[in-house]
């Protein structure tokens, strides 16, 4: 094809400089493998403008001719129901890319061309991938990949993209699509005679007007008289707002709807439906040949185990157990060789540069010190991720939705919420994220609530630090307390909300539940590493400006005494500190916890900077041992769990539920929460140790 | 067409198979002319069907749809335990359903 570089490209929108390719497919077809295998290294994740589902892009390239690739959200279909259709149906319509490729799961051809009945539509030439080709040929399935593109119109690129195999035959597929134009043939879902009229008719009125509405131009007209007919909200609305609501366009769309209805007996939405099925079935019927053959899959057999009645639940606490356990006492090993490691950085800092002195003590206190205290828990953090990485890549994921569905009935929410709760482990951004597989607006809202309440990675440098200083003997115990309270608290919360916030009855479920996959190596590393890179590029930036910020509270003003009661930090301490006098908690731990609004690992930063004690964690240990008792250490850490969730949440639940009201409500039940219960904790204890 | 044969996809065994026949919303109900009140509703107050979340008919229908329940699909019940959600095969796919849903989704038993 080299020859046919210096050629002009057909088509319209083709002297933007590179081509770009937008990648969809159902969940769980593979899309996120044959991403992978496109662009390799060459990802750059962000979100999609306005809503936090993330945006990944990546550059791939075929015959040193580069290409970008766009992956969309993972989607069943392109209705108006949820967000991430709406992304993916958006961004085809409106950004027109080059070409649309449409991951699809050979072994369940079927189910995965709906979704390309509906991307045809949308105007765009679609490739299909079929990947999973090794999974249809075990079990007996045979398809006529020659047929299937003539039917379908478009190429078609088997592949197994586990194995890396058609990756190379797919980048050829988008390039010469793209150079060669036409080798689309337009095929599209025929709705029979009366609503083929219907739409004819809408188009015909459509077009005449279309011209000045900017949003709608941007669409095929077939595709928008299609959704007019179904009753899409969204097309609805934008044809309201240029015709306005009593034109005759809108007038005319209601009489096509009720003539169709009044033919069929059925209402439009169903009828449409069922006419894009039968596209399908007719195309599956000629060239897709299956042996019938009756047996129970691998994935059965795991399942009558690890969703067993009674099996279920054990094997999954064993998971958890192995999840925490791997995560706190192996995670120490590595842990100790990085905190070596940056006392080594601070001693040869103080030997390099001894003056003067602010900028010394700047270096070591105040970024070292911060900086570094935090750094030390990059391995357990980083194998948390690994855990939830690996429950989310072999299936279990939705297992567990459903052996905890029925505790999650008690709380008036269903399995899938439980969902966000094992990511919430890792980090509450993601896990809030994770909600928009519920369907209910209430279920979601109550999920997002007690979220932050499931205690994060982020959480854990707080804990290790103050369970070293005064439980040493039964970290672990103390530590799994912790957590232990934050699940339970979560349960109360849940009950409370769903009582008096979102009375009713959750809504009912249905949620795929993917064939177990053993998770390769590649995937998981690159998902344990794009969650983990966060915490890391939170160090480089967050974590660091706030250990110069506390820093400098620290040291200001000049004489006063680096981090005593006189300093900035001092005075702000103190200020605020008969607030929490009855929770036990001195100045210092006030001016942590406001540090920790931002991220809770900066209470930790704080206390190694406020110190100034560097990054040596035996000196920090006895400073906190002078500022605390067991029990004021106790009260710390559920306060530290329960009060706020830090700012990078409040910002995800703002931007999910949509409005600062929640956002708002979440950081000050929280902080109430919070000091109730440090409260307890402490005023209890002491009654105890008195008595005692 | 009598409904006699037909049963919720609930009340089938662990093991038992058939075919899916219809999906029940709450809009297939009750004597009004189902027909103008739907295409009045659709295209005058599109927003209302948003607001009343009684009528989830339509949003789960399509979901349902969009998994793979046809009418006319081989359908298999997996798993049937007391307290638990239901596991159905659809072709090779499992997919868990809740009880509730899963009284609407109307199967001739074989
Ligand atoms: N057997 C087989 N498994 C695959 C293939 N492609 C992807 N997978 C596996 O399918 C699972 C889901 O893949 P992923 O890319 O995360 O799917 P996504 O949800 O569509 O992004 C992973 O465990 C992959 O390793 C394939 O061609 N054959």
């Amino acid at each position: 094809m080299q020859d046919k570089n210096c050629h002009p490209r057909p088509s319209e929108g083709n002297d933007k400089s590179m081509i770009v390719a937008a990648l969809t497919g159902n969940p769980n077809s593979g899309k996120t493998t044959v991403f992978n295998n496109l662009t390799g290294a060459r990802q750059h994740v962000g979100n999609w403008p306005g809503v936090t589902v993330e945006k990944k892009e990546g550059v791939s390239k075929y015959d040193s001719k580069e290409f970008t690739v766009v992956d969309l959200p993972g989607t069943y279909s392109v209705t108006a129901y949820s967000i991430e259709e709406m992304i993916v149906r958006n961004f085809i319509s409106q950004e027109r890319p080059d070409v649309v490729v449409d991951v699809v799961d050979a072994s369940n051809l079927e189910r995965n061309l709906y979704l390309f009945s509906q991307l045809i539509e949308l105007g765009r030439p679609v490739i299909l991938a079929l990947n999973m080709m090794d999974e249809a040929t075990k079990k007996g399935i045979a398809i006529d990949t020659q047929l299937l593109s003539t039917l379908l119109g478009s190429p078609v690129v088997p592949m197994v993209a586990v194995k890396n195999r058609g990756t190379e035959e797919l980048k050829m597929a988008i390039i010469e699509s793209v150079e060669r134009g036409e080798q689309f043939r337009e095929i599209k879902v025929n709705y029979g005679k009366e609503i083929e009229e219907e739409i004819e008719k809408i188009e015909e009125a459509l077009k005449q007007n279309i011209e000045y509405s900017p949003i709608l131009k941007q669409h095929n007209t077939r595709w928008l008289a299609i959704k007019a007919l179904e009753g899409d909200e969204h097309v609805l609305r934008e044809l309201r707002k240029h015709f306005g609501e009593e034109s005759g366009i809108l007038k005319k769309i209601e009489s096509s709807v009720r003539h169709i209805e009044s033919i069929y007996k059925q209402d439009i939405e169903s009828v449409i439906v069922d006419y894009r099925y039968g596209f399908i079935s007719g195309v599956v019927r000629e060239a897709v040949k299956r042996e019938r053959k009756e047996y129970e899959s691998r994935s059965d057999k795991i399942d009558n185990i690890l969703t067993n009645r009674i099996l279920g639940l054990p094997f999954f606490a064993l998971f958890m157990w192995l999840m925490f356990f791997s995560t706190f006492y192996l995670g120490k090993f590595p842990a100790r060789w990085i905190e070596i490691l940056i006392g080594y950085v601070a001693d040869g800092i103080s030997n390099l540069i001894t003056s003067p002195h602010w900028i010394r003590s700047l270096l070591v206190d105040g970024i070292v010190g911060g900086v570094g205290s935090v750094i030390v828990f990059v391995p357990q953090i980083f194998i948390m991720f690994l855990f939830i990485s690996i429950i989310e890549d072999s299936g279990y994921m939705a297992r567990a939705a459903f052996i905890m569905d029925r505790l999650m009935h008690w709380l008036g929410l269903h399995g899938k919420s439980f969902i966000p709760m094992i990511m919430g482990f890792g980090c509450n951004v993601p896990a809030v994220m994770a909600t928009r597989t519920l369907e209910s607006e209430r279920d979601r809202k109550l999920t997002i609530l007690i979220n932050p309440l499931v205690s994060c990675t982020a959480r854990l440098p707080v804990y290790a630090l103050f369970t070293a200083a005064f439980f040493a003997a039964n970290q672990g115990t103390v530590t799994f307390s912790i957590y232990m309270l934050g699940i339970i608290l979560a349960v109360l919360m849940a009950k409370l909300f769903r009582r008096f916030l979102f009375p009713g009855e959750s809504e009912p479920f249905v949620m795929e539940l993917p064939p177990y996959r053993f998770p390769t190596l590649k995937s998981t590393f690159i998902h344990m590493w794009e969650r983990g890179s966060m915490f890391l590029r939170k160090a480089g930036t967050v974590i660091l400006a706030g250990s110069m910020i506390m820093w400098i509270l620290a040291y200001m003003p000049p004489g006063a005494g680096y981090g005593s009661s006189k300093s900035l930090a001092g005075r702000i301490g103190h200020f605020l500190q008969p607030v929490v006098k009855p929770l036990g908690f001195d100045w210092q731990a006030v001016v942590a916890l406001i540090f920790g609004f931002v991220a809770k690992e900066l209470v930790v930063s704080a206390y190694g900077t406020l110190f100034g004690v560097g990054e040596d964690k035996t000196a920090i240990i006895a400073r906190i041992q002078g500022n605390f008792t067991p029990l004021s250490a106790y009260a710390f850490m559920a306060f530290t769990l329960l009060y706020t969730p830090c700012l990078a949440t409040v910002a995800v639940i703002r931007k999910e539920t949509g409005s600062w009201k929640w956002a708002v409500f979440a950081v000050v039940y929280q902080l109430i929460l919070a000091w109730l219960v440090a409260f307890l904790i402490y005023q209890i204890g002491l009654l105890f140790t008195r008595g005692g | 067409m009598g409904d006699s044969h037909l049963i919720p996809l609930a009340f089938m065994m662990s093991g038992e198979s058939g075919t899916l026949r219809e999906i029940r919303g709450i809009r297939h109900h009750g004597p009004i002319d189902p027909v103008v009140t739907r295409a009045k509703r659709t295209i005058r107050r599109p927003s209302r069907r948003h607001l009343l979340t009684q009528d989830k008919g339509p949003r789960m229908e399509h979901r349902l749809k969009s998994m793979g329940f046809l009418p006319g699909t081989r359908i298999k019940m997996i798993k049937n335990d007391p307290g638990t959600p239901l596991i159905v095969g659809i072709g090779d796919c499992r997919v868990c359903i809740g009880r509730g849903i899963a009284m609407r989704v109307m199967v001739e038993k074989d």
